[in-house]
């Protein structure tokens, strides 16, 4: 991460940059379309999921098991929020948006955590809110990544 | 805005992010505590652990670094050496213990030193 604090970028550096972001792009997707997978993408698939549903014989998932994913993103969060929000700030740090980008990522991702585990308390409250907030984070950390790439590739930062 | 306000700003997501991940982990731990762990078991959660615990403890005394001092690496790499050591042997210790307690007291000293590296992002945060 040496490039935080070096006055211009250099050619190899960008490259390797590109090649990270586009590798944080895909991790994106990936993990989105895996969630989506996993829980649903409707409120009511996501609350079946998580508390089961006798009638479609899906057993409710234990709290151990939503502990253990959220740990997880939590982890995935940490490690995407370190890297595009560092290297988003090093591109655009002169943008007005970039305070607000790095506080929706943050908070939106965040939040999303502890309101999954309340989803087999509030069920689809919380199943909605949580689809919300992952779907808000996932795009802003989405729109970060790509809009460095463009940064990146014209050579204009 | 600033760019080192901006990085400060990240450095303080980054902490509350990280303190939330310990607080689960250590949650999970005591959830799940088994009474006779195998090798292979703590293998599975100690080289994951590894990798991560090294990506946050890196990543934020990186940032406590930056935001430091904007321009230059600084000199203050003490913390992250004695962070990564004092890792390393509690990762040993639980490795090899067969003791509930032992590994319980390595898992609680492992979340308190993620946890200083954490007041000490936040401290360079709040003094910005």
């Amino acid at each position: 991460m040496r490039f935080l604090a070096t006055p211009s970028i250099s050619p190899n550096m960008r490259i390797a940059l590109i090649l990270l972001m586009s590798a944080v792009s895909l991790f994106i997707v990936s993990h989105y379309v895996l969630e989506a997978m996993r829980y649903g993408a409707t409120p009511q698939q996501v609350t079946s999921a998580v508390t089961g549903d006798e009638e479609l014989f899906i057993d409710p998932l234990p709290f151990e098991e939503l502990l253990l994913q959220v740990h997880m993103n939590l982890f995935f969060i940490f490690l995407l929020l370190g890297i595009v929000g560092a290297t988003y700030i090093r591109l655009f740090a002169e943008r007005r948006s970039t305070r607000t980008l790095i506080l929706l990522l943050g908070a939106s991702s965040l939040t999303a955590q502890p309101i999954f585990l309340l989803v087999p308390v509030a069920g689809n409250i919380a199943a909605t809110l949580w689809l919300v907030l992952t779907l808000v984070w996932h795009l802003a950390a989405f729109a970060a990544a790509l809009f460095c790439i463009r940064a990146l590739a014209r050579g204009s930062k | 805005m600033k760019r080192s306000a901006l990085y400060s700003l990240l450095a303080a997501t980054l902490a509350v992010v990280a303190i939330f991940t310990v607080a689960t982990g250590l949650w999970l731990y005591l959830l799940r505590s088994v009474p006779t762990p195998t090798l292979t078991g703590w293998l599975e959660i100690a080289a994951v652990h590894l990798l991560g615990m090294g990506a946050v403890g890196f990543t934020l005394l990186h940032l406590l670094l930056v935001s430091k001092e904007d321009g230059g690496p600084g000199k203050p790499f003490r913390p992250s050496v004695a962070l990564f050591a004092v890792i390393s042997v509690d990762i040993a210790a639980s490795l090899y213990g067969e003791n509930i307690f032992r590994t319980l007291l390595a898992v609680l000293t492992f979340a308190a030193f993620s946890g200083i590296a954490t007041l000490l992002a936040a401290k360079a945060t709040g003094a910005k």
